[in-house]
């Protein structure tokens, strides 16, 4: 069952072979027995085999799967509000908040059948990259339990590699969904920014934030975005997607394709045995046909500080909401004024590295260094999303290992947030373009998984899903 | 480089607490951020450039639901409340 797709899954379940009721039970009791030492999830939904028995009897008596996802049990990012499960965000400021709506994808995974399984860890409202700064203790990888599981969506990057569920959803800033994917031993989408609705989605930078997808391959990868994607109008910044955003995924001939490959990766901080993975993999696909050239992004290496410092101002903003009032907060006894409900419930509800970015975003908003850090920041934006445009013009795809290092071990960065900073290098450029990237599979190195990161034109998710399993069927060693 | 003092008033602006050892951690830590980012300084980029608009379209302002049917869940989540409303100690001390 572990190695079957969606679409095999409905086939066994118009077969009989199959419920939603039974695979929904088989999840539940993978993360009854591996979840106490990984901590992937925070929160189980109880109502989760009631919900699989209504599939089971739809699909008994009308002899049709009803929806895209029907019967499929998906993990969710504990920032993502599901009506009636708590929402944390992994931080003790809302540790008790029950979300009054839900979010937009949720209704669309609803709307398709999706069984709701349960809420998974992050770090303190996604700020990190290793679920380690989660109130509700780190998130192990599944290979390795001393190491971290990457993150911030580390908790359902855990669930899908541990097989605690079929799909998740996650969120990516600037590399969330794709490093722990990556981390892993999984699939991992960031789509192109504006392309799923972040409507209820806990905002930590507007302006980079995207909900993407976990899987074990790339076809319920493309299910799923399929489902949650789309225009709503709670979410302005929310695209209309026309039929050239809708084009069949299929393997496709290499023989057509340049790709392009950043001279700037090749400088300090990528850990050899990485290099040479990432490098056999590039020569298998040259074999195979496709074009691969290094090109010259100038402003490459400056995408890390200028992510920093958009990141942090904006997420210094979103988090000025919680006051300790409103959302939950921590349940102070009265205090003399309405300050110290403020400085109370911020200094003790938030954990040092919110604390952390939303200081260091104060200060790049503050008079005198808006000009110096903040504009400088937007500029380079701007230039790197100049640079991509050109890429593309000659270019299909853009191509990168996703992460420079192995999964680390636990404890190892927490007290260096520059050096965990690092680990997000080839992931943020994506967010500060808006451009759709993914984390796929490539092989172990000691056992630990490893993955190649593939850029994508803007809206050409698909192109990129076909690109991919090209890619995941030349791992698996099908003939392509 | 951003101080120790800085630090402290940051923290303030925040409505953040920090204890001295605090600020002593988080000045090293920051420092050693800024240092970093402090890269874009070299670089000159002749076009200035605006900040892009993310939206790509705006509603119209009209009200849908009322949040009167989700009066109750809202004040379910605070601990601050009085009947129909939230309730806060006030802006100035009480004496």
């Amino acid at each position: 069952m572990n190695n079957l797709n969606i679409n095999q899954i409905h086939q066994k379940f118009l077969q009989g072979k199959l419920s939603a009721l039974e695979l929904t039970r088989e999840c539940l009791k993978v993360i009854e027995k591996k979840n106490k030492q990984i901590n992937a999830f925070l929160s189980l939904n109880d109502k989760a085999e009631e919900q699989a028995r209504e599939i089971d009897e739809i699909i008994k008596k009308e002899q049709r799967i009803p929806g895209l996802l029907a019967g499929i049990p998906v993990a969710v990012k504990d920032n993502i509000l599901v009506k009636g499960m708590p929402c944390t965000a992994g931080s003790l400021i809302l540790k008790n908040y029950y979300p009054v709506y839900e979010a937009e994808v949720i209704k669309k995974l609803r709307q398709n059948g999706a069984i709701i399984l349960g809420k998974t860890n992050l770090d303190e409202f996604a700020m990190g990259s290793s679920t380690e700064t989660s109130f509700f203790g780190p998130t192990k990888n599944p290979y390795n339990l001393q190491r971290v599981p990457g993150g911030s969506s580390g908790g359902s990057a855990a669930a899908v590699s541990s097989n605690m569920c079929l799909v998740a959803l996650g969120s990516d800033t600037g590399g969330s969904v794709r490093q722990p994917a990556s981390f892993c031993g999984v699939v991992g989408l960031k789509p192109t920014y504006g392309r799923i609705s972040r409507f209820g989605l806990i905002a930590m930078a507007s302006s980079l934030d995207q909900i993407g997808v976990l899987a074990k391959n790339i076809q319920d990868t493309a299910l799923v975005l399929r489902v949650i994607e789309g225009k709503d109008e709670k979410d302005e910044t929310s695209l209309k997607l026309d039929s050239s955003t809708q084009i069949p995924v299929r393997a496709m001939d290499l023989g057509n394709l340049r790709i392009a490959l950043p001279k700037e990766i090749f400088s300090e901080g990528l850990e050899n045995k990485v290099k040479e993975k990432f490098l056999g993999f590039i020569e298998k696909i040259e074999k195979r046909g496709a074009k691969v050239e290094k090109v010259s992004f100038p402003y490459l290496e400056y995408a890390l500080s200028c992510y920093y410092l958009i990141m942090s101002a904006e997420a210094s903003s979103n988090l000025a909401r919680y006051d300790g009032i409103r959302y939950g907060g921590i349940g102070l006894k009265k205090t003399k004024n309405l300050e110290q409900i403020y400085l109370k419930t911020r200094t003790q509800g938030f954990g040092d590295e919110v604390k952390r970015r939303i200081i260091m975003g104060t200060f790049v908003l503050s008079r005198g260094f808006q000009e110096k850090y903040y504009l400088k920041a937007v500029r380079v934006r701007n230039q790197i999303k100049k640079e991509f445009q050109k890429t593309f013009s000659k270019y299909d795809f853009v191509i990168t290992p996703t992460s420079p290092t192995l999964p680390f071990k636990i404890g190892e960065r927490i007290s260096d947030p520059l050096a965990m900073y690092l680990s997000d290098i080839y992931t943020v450029p994506a967010n500060l373009a808006g451009l759709p990237a993914l984390s796929q599979p490539i092989g172990f190195i000691d056992k630990l998984p490893v993955g190649i990161q593939i850029i994508g034109n803007w809206l050409k998710e698909n192109l990129l899903f076909s690109f991919s399993q090209t890619l995941e069927n030349l791992v698996l060693d099908k003939t392509i | 480089m951003i101080s120790e003092e800085q630090i402290k008033h940051l923290a303030k602006l925040a409505k953040i607490e920090l204890s001295s050892k605090e600020i002593k951690i988080f000045q090293k830590q920051l420092k050693k951020v800024f240092d970093y980012v402090g890269q874009l300084n070299s670089i000159k980029i002749k076009d200035k450039g605006k900040l892009q608009s993310i939206c790509s379209e705006f509603r119209e302002d009209e009200p849908k639901q009322s949040l009167r049917e989700l009066r109750n869940e809202l004040l379910k989540a605070s601990y601050y409340k009085k009947g129909d409303y939230f309730e806060v100690p006030g802006i100035f001390d009480e004496n």
